[in-house]
């Protein structure tokens, strides 16, 4: 019970934590100060308090998605392992709904865009559906694996088994590489996307929500942040160990959540964002290093502990 | 820790075969070299005291620190930033490179059902960037990237004889020096001559001798 | 007695060089070493096996290759002074030239001496370092480019020979050590996966220095690059160098009961360099490639003969002494031709025999004799190898190794033909050249020939010896 209370409020202010987190970083980088840590939390209040202008060209599409994808994605979030891999919500296949419900969300940031009739906007759905059929192969090849080696369907089950059986040193290294580069696309950052970009054509989720205003925007920003987050919530459930007592595993998940964001940040620093044309091989990447994880667990079963 | 090591080598060669950045290739190698050198460390009770100083010198020291430190020299005195126009393009290059890797996988499983005294992970893991540095000799038409296209092999043998822990011998320990030395020539020839007689140092020059058959 | 002063003289001798600058000491030294070796093979041939710090040992197996290097050296140091005198090279390249040569001999008397694989891989790549500066000797575009495949080409086959002998490590593990003689002992208690897997990489990492498909392609522009005395001595003696060391392993190999295994591989690779020495042979425009090119499909014949086993070994080993010999020969005939008209192009090349008669003379032999007509040896041992073929009933082979000599045949003599005959441009009428002048070029054809005629007991004994010996 302490357990999913805990999600829920880490839910509420880990993701906006780890984007102040990411920002500051970049600011240390960058020789400044930077603003103070919740910052993106107070953004989105401030939001929230505002009122929205909607385009007359749009149609209820646009009206519904935000909503709709905010609450897709909390939902999904309910169904990912939390403090001690405990979820919210479980059940066999859980692991199936997140992944579409994740997808579900995106679909209707998609035709929500395309339905604003903006050029610049649809060529932001575009990439960004380009990226996500790229991707989405890989999150599933991955789980596939994980539930190859554990036997079981369910999210968390997953997890602890996997760690706990012959648990390929392989599959944790590339799955850790893996979520890292996940949360860097589905987050938007760079190497994929700039979030600060202030140029309609380099720029694909930013581009996307260019017509939404207000509680809509605030939305949008809080699911696109989730999003990061759920990707944190699942490099700890592979790097963390199970047999953490409830205590120090309170304490751990932010904490790996956070440095996640902190890695984010010093790549974010470091390197240049690619060209789109670069964007489709890089992620690739991440699909070989789903491919790698299945081999390794197929063919090192048991021989390489 | 070991085997997080060597994956982390094998996605180096992944993550090389995306980028045409010579650069990220320097990078790469030195990152590599440094695996090994952590990898050797690792085994440092089972090795007598000059074998393990001499590995570590040649990991650490030279496959490290001087040899990228040369190419990364180089790089910037002939401004060839990125590998451009290789044979095949990039995007197939990081499909060939992953399938070489599950290939790869796949001799390793044949090889250690028969050997099971192979480390099977490392073995792997070096027969993949054998063949993936055997792929970049091969297609890209840079004369340093082939360079560092040998650098890779040099590093995936180093990698096979840890995983196969074959008990070194003097002679091993000399044949990674005389292949210290044919490295050196190959950057002397390099930074010497082929700089100076090319303005971009680029395979396609070196077509004036060839024959029709 | 000998080995220990055969193997320090060079590195001893190449020191005080550096300081002395005198062409005629370094020419000396050169004369000495060539000396020196000539004596330690005839007391070795006499006086019998002789062994060194356990490492180094010189017995009926290496006599072969020996009095090989000792022949072609001996023939190639009065070229190489003919070749810097008229090339008027620089006193610091005089001394490049000279240490080199002796480095390069040293590291080919060490390799063929030595009695350890990873002893003979370290001579092998130390073969490559002695030998890249002649190939930048010259010092043109051309020549740089050479060098750069030279190197490069040759450590990738280095380094791909040093897997496989990890390889063979690993099946020999608990067993045996890399001593030959060890190996051959204990080949049936080597580990067979292993044995088998590390073969390929032996054969196509030695192939390279041996010259052999698929690794080649260094050959034509290193051996069309370094200076005529060089390419003789590549040719000859360097191929040679690591085709022995591959041999062995295909001995122990045999050993271990992989024969078939093994001769499919030297198969492959002997038929692939004769096809790929066949096709380029007919369309070379130049005549030191050409020889080159020559190289590679007699090495290529060489393979087949040992894969074939039997009468094909004498055989294999009868080609591999015609062949440095012949093609020592002509090569340093080849430089006098490109001294004598100033190009290496074979359509530059008209009217031999009436620019020079003794150049033209030996350039025709040559020919005859590299491309296999009775009586000169080579003609032998390929009538050996296809008999051999009728003898095993392996037709398909048969059919092919002809059609494919018969190309070399058209392409040889099209090319010497079209050399030979004609009217030689004005500028190409040099001077009368002293006969004396083409001895070692000529005592080499002389030696081809009396093996061709009559071979003597005592060269067929070395031969046969250095074919069976290997086995304990």
């Amino acid at each position: 019970m302490v357990a999913h209370m805990l999600n829920i409020l880490f839910l509420l202010f880990l993701p906006f934590l780890m984007l102040g987190v990411m920002s500051r970083i970049k600011a240390l980088a960058g020789g400044r100060k930077g603003p103070p840590l919740l910052q993106p939390f107070f953004d989105m209040l401030k939001l929230l308090r505002k009122g929205a202008v909607v385009s007359r060209v749009t149609s209820w599409v646009f009206t519904v998605a935000p909503s709709l994808a905010l609450a897709a994605t909390l939902t999904a979030l309910l169904l990912a392992p939390g403090v001690g891999r405990a979820q919210v919500i479980s059940f066999d296949g859980d692991i199936v709904l997140c992944l579409y419900l994740l997808g579900l969300a995106k679909f209707f940031q998609l035709i929500s865009a395309l339905d604003t009739g903006s050029a610049f906007e649809g060529m932001g759905a575009g990439r960004e559906a380009l990226f996500s059929v790229i991707v989405e192969p890989s999150l599933f090849l991955f789980a596939g694996t994980l539930a190859l080696v554990s036997g079981a369907t369910s999210f968390g089950a997953l997890f602890t088994l996997a760690q706990s059986g012959a648990w390929p040193a392989v599959a944790a290294t590339t799955g850790t590489l893996l979520f890292f580069l996940l949360m860097l696309t589905e987050g938007c950052r760079i190497p994929v996307d700039d979030p600060n970009t202030h140029l309609e054509l380099t720029m694909i989720h930013e581009v996307m929500i260019l017509d939404n205003a207000g509680p809509d925007l605030a939305f949008l920003q809080y699911a696109a942040a989730l999003k990061m987050y759920l990707f944190a919530l699942l490099t700890a459930a592979l790097v963390l160990p199970v047999d953490l007592s409830p205590l120090p595993a309170a304490f751990a998940l932010p904490a790996v959540a956070l440095l996640c964001a902190a890695l984010a940040g010093i790549v974010e620093s470091l390197v240049a964002r690619f060209r789109i044309s670069h964007v489709p091989q890089f992620l690739f990447l991440t699909v070989a290093l789903a491919l790698i994880a299945l081999a390794a667990s197929v063919y090192f079963r048991g021989g390489v502990a | 820790m070991s085997q997080i090591l060597t994956i982390l080598f094998g996605v180096g060669i992944l993550y090389l075969s995306l980028t045409s950045r010579m650069r990220t290739y320097i990078q790469v190698i030195a990152l590599q070299g440094l695996i090994l050198f952590l990898l050797i460390a690792r085994d440092f009770g089972e090795l007598d005291w000059f074998t393990f100083f001499f590995l570590s010198f040649e990991t650490l020291a030279f496959k490290t620190l001087i040899v990228p430190a040369v190419l990364w020299r180089i790089v910037e005195r002939t401004h060839v930033a990125r590998e451009t126009d290789p044979h095949i393009p990039q995007f197939g290059s990081v499909v060939i490179g992953t399938a070489v890797f599950l290939a790869g996988f796949a001799v390793t499983d044949w090889v250690s059902r028969i050997d099971p005294s192979v480390d099977a992970l490392p073995f792997g893991i070096a027969v993949s960037t054998l063949i993936i540095a055997f792929f970049i000799i091969l297609t890209r038409k840079k004369l340093i990237t082939q360079v560092m296209g040998y650098m890779l092999m040099q590093n995936a043998v180093s990698l096979l004889m840890i995983a196969m822990a074959v008990e070194l011998p003097l002679l091993v320990n000399l044949g990674v020096l005389l292949d210290i030395f044919t490295l050196l020539f190959l950057f002397l020839l390099f930074l010497g001559k082929l700089h100076s007689a090319y303005e971009e140092t680029s395979r396609e020059r070196l077509t004036s001798l060839r024959d029709q058959p | 007695m000998m080995l220990p002063i055969l193997l320090t003289f060079p590195l001893l001798a190449a020191v005080p060089l550096f300081s002395l600058r005198s062409r005629r000491a370094e020419r000396s030294v050169l004369f000495l070493h060539a000396l020196l070796t000539v004596g330690a093979v005839l007391y070795w041939a006499f006086a019998g096996p002789e062994e060194f710090i356990g490492y180094f040992r010189a017995d009926t197996g290496n006599l072969l290759f020996l009095a090989l290097i000792a022949a072609v050296y001996l023939a190639v140091i009065p070229a190489s002074y003919r070749y810097l005198e008229r090339e008027k090279v620089s006193e610091l390249w005089h001394r490049i030239y000279v240490v080199a040569m002796l480095l390069f001999v040293f590291s080919m008397t060490g390799a063929v001496l030595a009695k350890n694989l990873g002893l003979f891989w370290v001579f092998i790549e130390a073969t490559t370092l002695a030998s890249a500066p002649f190939i930048y000797f010259e010092r043109h575009q051309s020549s740089l480019e050479a060098t750069w495949k030279y190197v490069f080409i040759c450590s990738v086959g280095i380094a791909i020979a040093f897997i496989g002998i990890l390889f063979l490590a690993l099946s020999a593990k608990g067993v045996s050590d890399l001593f030959y003689t060890d190996l051959i002992a204990n080949a049936p208690q080597l580990g067979r996966f292993w044995l088998l897997f590390s073969f390929p990489f032996l054969v196509v990492g030695l192939g390279t220095k041996a010259g052999v498909a698929p690794m080649h392609s260094w050959l034509p522009d290193a051996h069309s690059e370094a200076p005529s005395p060089v390419s003789a001595f590549l040719s000859g003696m360097l191929l040679n160098t690591a085709f022995y060391g591959l041999y062995r392993i295909f001995l122990v190999m045999e050993a271990a009961g992989l024969r078939r295994e093994a001769a499919i591989f030297f198969l492959v690779c002997g038929f692939a360099s004769l096809l790929i020495g066949a096709v380029y042979i007919s369309g070379a425009t130049n005549y030191k490639r050409l020889l080159a090119y020559s190289s590679i499909e007699n090495m290529g014949i060489i393979f087949i003969g040992v894969a074939l086993g039997g009468a094909g070994l004498f055989a294999a080993f009868l080609h591999l002494t015609a062949h440095a010999l012949t093609k020592s020969s002509l090569f340093i005939t080849a430089g006098n031709i490109a001294h004598l008209f100033g190009t290496k192009e074979i359509a530059g090349v008209r009217g031999l025999r009436e620019a020079d008669r003794p150049t033209g003379a030996l350039w025709g032999l040559g020919f005859a004799a590299i491309a296999g007509l009775p009586p000169f040896p080579i003609f032998i041992s390929e009538f050996l190898i296809a008999r051999e073929m009728v003898t095993q009933g392996r037709f398909g082979l048969l059919a092919a190794f002809l059609l494919l000599v018969t190309l070399v045949l058209y392409g040889m003599a099209r090319a010497a033909f079209g050399m030979y005959l004609g009217s030689a441009p004005a500028a190409a009428k040099a001077g009368p050249s002293r006969p004396i002048d083409r001895l070692p070029e000529a005592a080499l054809l002389t030696a081809l020939l009396i093996l061709g005629v009559a071979m003597p007991d005592a060269v067929r004994r070395i031969i046969d010896l250095a074919t069976m010996s290997l086995l304990p």
